[in-house]
């Protein structure tokens, strides 16, 4: 048995993995299961996990992985051999700069996405060839852009 | 030569006071004042506080003249960071750090960290060197085209190569016996005539696909 039924999956959908259900984890895995994709979202806490939203972990279409997103065996656990999309969204740059390597490097993920907060890293991950964004800067673009607008 | 280390924990301030005793100039890079402030008391004026996985801070700390990085932090994650920055825009030429799990210990490799130290298969490797139970010791890996290994193997009582000169043994080919150590500990390069006694030390550099042939020869 697999962790996951694919046969009723749309076109277009993705299977994604998301590490960390922080407040930008857990949304984000919300987000996508809305636009119609399979999320597995894995923390190392029970209580982060409980924050998902009930309906989408009851359907199937999010699926809680009590987990470290830097342990091989937490991340096969979690089939990471078949996913599209890996996002490393914990609150620790650096932790999410191994776990986006690892998906990469180790387990050739399609596309792996970290938040890394700090500058000089976000260029370095950039430099090489992850998708590096920062949460903090995007909530400042996007205040910056209320402000033009006003 | 200018070493950055990033953690002043035991085994950052350790490598901190042998470098220095060796005389080269260093900066040590840790979150925590108190730490720093401990290690200037005995080093001098050495320390940086400040996240060492941070461009900024490295920079403080003179990466961008460092001969070599050590990254000596708890967290694999952190000693990680600190080694690619260190790579990657300060363009150190020899990054270490420590690892402390195999899965990670495979990625840093493959990500070109010069020498990460895997502690766990450290620490697995000294037990074993203490337990005289396997005749075979792996003390070095010498990486290459060809990857080799220095070893030491044991000549058990009883082993078929007992009496037999060193220089008669049908070894692997490229094998190099370049140390035997007798049981009393002194040591000899051996010669023409030397032949192998009971617990004999041979030190041996050879093929990691060898080893075994090595162990049925010696043991």
């Amino acid at each position: 048995m697999t962790l996951f039924d694919y046969s009723s999956l749309a076109p277009g959908a993705k299977r994604v993995i998301v590490v960390g259900c922080g407040g930008l984890g857990s949304v984000l895995a919300g987000e996508l299961a809305e636009a119609g994709h399979r999320v597995r979202v894995m923390d190392r806490t029970r209580e982060a996990l409980d924050t998902l939203p009930p309906g989408f972990v009851s359907d199937g279409v999010i699926t809680p992985v009590l987990g470290d997103g830097t342990s091989e065996v937490d991340l096969l656990r979690a089939s990471i051999r078949d996913v599209d999309l890996f996002i490393a969204a914990t609150g620790s740059d650096a932790t999410n700069a191994l776990a986006a390597q690892m998906a990469q490097y180790l387990f050739d993920v399609q596309t792996a996405v970290c938040r890394i907060d700090e500058p000089s890293r976000k260029s370095l991950y950039e430099a090489l060839g992850l998708v590096a964004i920062s949460a903090t800067s995007l909530a400042a673009e996007a205040i910056m852009t209320i402000t033009r607008s006003d | 030569m200018h070493v950055v280390i990033i953690g002043a924990g035991r085994v950052g301030s350790s490598v901190a006071r042998w470098l220095v005793a060796s005389g080269h100039e260093i900066a040590v890079i840790d979150r925590d004042g108190d730490r720093c402030a401990t290690l200037e008391n005995e080093l001098g004026s050495v320390a940086v506080t400040g996240d060492g996985t941070e461009g900024e801070v490295l920079a403080r700390a003179g990466t961008a003249r460092a001969g070599a990085v050590i990254a000596t932090c708890g967290s694999d994650a952190d000693n990680l960071v600190a080694c690619q920055l260190a790579k990657h825009q300060f363009n150190v030429a020899l990054t270490t750090g420590l690892v402390r799990s195999d899965d990670h210990a495979r990625l840093f490799n493959l990500l070109g960290i010069d020498a990460p130290i895997n502690m766990i298969e450290l620490v697995s490797r000294r037990i074993q060197e203490a337990l005289p139970i396997e005749g075979v010791v792996r003390l070095m890996d010498i990486s290459g085209s060809a990857p080799a290994v220095m070893v030491t193997v044991r000549v058990l009582p009883g082993s078929a190569a007992i009496g037999r000169r060193v220089k008669d043994l049908p070894l692997p080919v490229g094998t190099l016996i370049p140390l035997v150590i007798g049981r009393d500990g002194t040591a000899a390069t051996p010669n023409e005539n030397t032949a192998l006694k009971p617990e004999d030390q041979v030190v041996a550099v050879t093929s990691i696909d060898d080893l075994d042939q090595m162990r049925d020869l010696l043991t």
